[in-house]
């Protein structure tokens, strides 16, 4: 019922016609309360930072932020590569900021870098994981929800001169589909102008040529379509941070005090730390958050939900809903568990049937073996009792010769006793 | 430069006091002389052998050092080509003439050093070679013809650490380790303009305890007499202090308070490479061209040689006492003595030479047939 309804609204009005104002209406200011509204809630943005150990990522973060985060000098020993996240909550005039930088720590130290990507993957992977369980859950609060998803990653390159090192390109074109890469030349008061020149061109050339897909300053917005334009241009950034205040005429500038003379950080001429800033920070920071959002997590949650079975139409090109799927899912989970548990009963109705046949047969076995030895044992039995009587025979038998030829003896002996008497008894007559 | 000085001066005397000392001076004050005479006459040899990560600077440095190009025509790598590079050798020899004096330097280079992503034992290509070296002038000095050995082997080992560290790595750790026992090892930090004077002491702190702590034997430099002059002491502390060296390189020559310099041009300043208030080049100059080019040779051939070479007799000795039932062409005495081990080779050699000289005679034949 309620399904054909929505069909005839739907139906009714083919395309929107437009239409022109009489007077002022006042709904121009949808932006400004959308943006007073954001300005209360407050924003977070979460930097990734990878580079080589000792390559200058805490000091332009402080340089960038213009504050001091408190991170430890990391070691070059470290068994594998962690990642080690720390919020922290700024405020500018009235706009607060949830920034949360994730330091990439030991990476590019261990001899062998096979693996080092992993980790840094699984983690842009279970912040993503993260938002969308929130975003299935039944009772949600994504309004409240800490969005940790990573809006950026500065990637340090190693101002060799040259070109990329092996694990920058293998790293980076594991990262490109996950997350907004831009990459920065560290450390970039170590390379002369001409040099720089170079460097930059071949490091876009080997981008361009692997087929990375680093962050593009959108061209599309017309406020800032010209500056991103030229930007784009000047990638990757040579930065140089520091924290450090230096005299430099009348005035105290951040930079770097060489023998030979003093690297500003906000001199343009000096390295692009300036460029960095205004389009990280000041430009496109949002755009950045939007990316993450709708291209980087929406290319993850695709993903991982055609992996659980989801699926947008079926065969007949009829669109699902989630909860039909979700439905239909659970249906087959259910039958699927009960067909498992009749297997197992199943399984274990059998197991008991055969060890009670063995058990008889066993049984049967022992019994025949009893049998078999009473058998035998009453054999020998009467084997012993045959050979008794026998032997009793003989005794007797024996018995009586002895008897009888006792007997016969007394006899023989009396007749010779007598005889001599009678001998005698002749002569005494 | 001040070696030459010193020992002129030491001669000088003689020559003064000549009428008095005449009666009881021998001569033999001379022999530095006479050394010198037949050194400069048969030429010297070094090899020197570079390490480390790509993009460290090292061909710039050699060309600064020796101020010759010794890599044109150099083919440099992509990075998805370096994913899974081996280590390759390669051998670069130039013959460089000054003041008469004629240096034959090898310069032996080890591209794909690091560079893989997989670098369990990348080391090992190298530790091969530095051995074969030995194994080749063992050979060659147990044989009959000894007059002209060629000595290949490596001298001294720069390794090059990189300043955008903490430290060394595992990987300078295991490369030193597996070779501090077979040739000198000479540190060095590269790149030495990415870091401020307390960023490059702080370094090097840190590398020399890490040495320590790993017990690594780096090249130490000998100590120098007590009658050496203070400012040669003083110079002798100061180098040792210095290490590990922090070099900067350059092969462009620019224009510095109006003068050409060798150095790198920046927009916030120049760089110069023999400027000893910029980099400790000078320094490792001096060291390794200047001063103990000699004493890295001598090292070599008395330390890290004789250990290789009493390994391998050894080795060589303990396998012979198991072999002992096998039937050898040649009546082997399991004596753990040297002699029996050079008897074979000189029979081996003898059947060579016996060999050689049968193919001479055909070939004559062959000539003369024609």
């Amino acid at each position: 019922m309620a399904a054909t309804d929505l069909e005839r609204f739907s139906n009714a009005e083919s395309e929107p016609r437009s239409l022109s104002l009489g007077g002022h209406v006042g709904f121009d200011s949808l932006p400004d309360q959308l943006v007073s509204k954001s300005v209360t809630q407050g924003f977070s943005f979460n930097i990734l930072c990878v580079g080589e150990t000792g390559i200058g990522k805490s000091t332009l973060m402080n340089t960038l932020f213009n504050t001091t985060f408190e991170t430890e000098e990391a070691s070059h020993h470290e068994e594998c590569v962690r990642l080690r996240p720390q919020t922290y909550d700024l405020q500018e005039s009235n706009v607060q900021l949830k920034l949360t930088i994730v330091d990439a720590v030991g990476f590019g130290d261990q001899i062998n870098k096979d693996e080092s990507y992993r980790p840094i993957v699984d983690y842009i992977d279970a912040q993503f994981e993260n938002y969308l369980q929130e975003e299935l859950k039944i009772r949600r609060s994504l309004f409240d929800y800490h969005d940790t998803r990573i809006h950026v990653c500065l990637y340090f390159i190693t101002p060799t001169g040259h070109s990329l090192k092996s694990l920058d390109l293998v790293t980076m074109k594991k990262l490109d589909s996950k997350v907004n890469i831009i990459p920065i030349i560290a450390k970039a008061d170590t390379i002369s102008k001409s040099e720089l020149h170079k460097f930059k061109i071949k490091i876009m050339g080997e981008l361009v040529s692997n087929g990375v897909q680093i962050y593009q300053f959108p061209t599309d917005d017309e406020a800032v379509a010209e500056i991103n334009a030229v930007m784009n241009a000047h990638l990757p950034f040579a930065v140089v941070g520091s924290t450090e205040e230096v005299k430099v005429g009348n005035k105290l500038v951040r930079a770097r005090q060489y023998p030979w003379g003093v690297v500003q950080v906000e001199n343009e001429n000096h390295c692009d730390f300036v460029k960095l800033r205004e389009m990280l920070i000041r430009v496109n920071m949002e755009d950045l958050r939007e990316q993450t959002h709708s291209r980087h997590y929406e290319l993850y949650r695709r993903c991982k939900l055609e992996e659980m079975g989801f699926q947008d139409s079926d065969g007949d090109s009829q669109p699902f809903s989630l909860q039909e799927t979700y439905e239909a899912k659970r249906k087959e989970f259910l039958t699927e568990l009960q067909r498992k548990e009749e297997e197992m009963r199943q399984m274990f109705v059998n197991k008991v049937k055969e060890t009670e046949l063995e058990l008889k047969e066993k049984e049967r076995e022992l019994h025949e073996k009893f049998e078999h030895l009473k058998r035998i044992h009453q054999e020998e039995k009467r084997k012993v009792e045959e050979k008794r009587r026998e032997l009793e025979e003989e005794t007797n038998a024996f018995n009586r010769r002895k008897a009888a030829v006792e007997a016969l003896q007394a006899q023989a002996l009396h007749a010779t006793l007598q005889q001599p008497l009678r001998k005698d008894k002749d002569k005494k007559n | 430069m001040s070696t030459g000085l010193r020992y002129k001066s030491k001669l000088a005397t003689p020559a003064e006091d000549k009428q008095d000392i005449d009666k009881q001076y021998v001569g033999f004050a001379t022999l530095p002389n006479q050394v010198h005479r037949k050194s400069v006459k048969k030429g010297f040899d070094f090899t020197l052998m570079v390490a480390g990560e790509s993009g460290l600077g090292k061909s710039t440095l050699v060309h600064s050092l020796f101020l010759t190009d010794l890599y044109k025509d150099r083919k440099l790598l992509s990075a998805e080509e370096r994913i899974s590079q081996t280590v390759e050798i390669l051998k670069h020899t130039v013959d460089i003439e000054e003041k008469g004096v004629k240096l034959k330097l090898t310069i032996v280079d080890t591209p794909g050093f690091g560079d893989a992503v997989n670098n369990s034992e990348c080391w090992k290509p190298i530790t091969d070679y530095v051995d074969q070296q030995f194994e080749q002038y063992f050979r060659d000095e147990s044989g009959l013809n000894r007059k002209n050995i060629q000595d290949n082997r490596v001298h001294c080992c720069l390794y090059f650490i990189s300043p955008f560290g903490h430290g060394l790595r595992p990987v300078d750790v295991g490369f030193m380790k597996a070779l501090h026992e077979k040739v000198n090892i000479v540190p060095l930090i590269a790149k030495a303009d990415c870091l401020v004077p307390s960023e490059i002491r702080k370094l090097k702190e840190r590398i020399r305890e890490e040495i320590d702590k790993f017990g690594i034997h780096v090249y130490q430099f000998p100590e120098c007499d007590s009658d050496e002059d203070e400012d040669f002491k003083q110079q002798d502390r100061e180098l040792k202090e210095s290490a590990p060296f922090a070099v900067i390189g350059s092969n462009t020559v620019v224009e510095a308070k109006g003068q050409r310099v060798r150095g790198r041009l920046y927009p916030w300043g120049i760089v110069e490479v023999e400027n000893q208030a910029h980099c400790d080049f000078v320094k490792l100059r001096n060291m390794l061209i200047r001063t103990h080019m000699h004493d890295l040779k001598d090292v070599t051939c008395d330390v890290h040689y004789e250990n290789y070479r009493a390994h391998c007799i050894q080795q060589m000795t303990s396998k012979l006492t198991q072999d002992n039932r096998m039937e050898s062409p040649i009546p082997i005495l399991p004596l753990p003595t040297p002699d029996a081990e050079t008897e074979k080779l000189i029979r081996m050699k003898d059947e060579e030479l016996r060999r050689m000289q049968e193919m001479l005679q055909k070939m004559k034949q062959q000539m003369q047939d024609q």
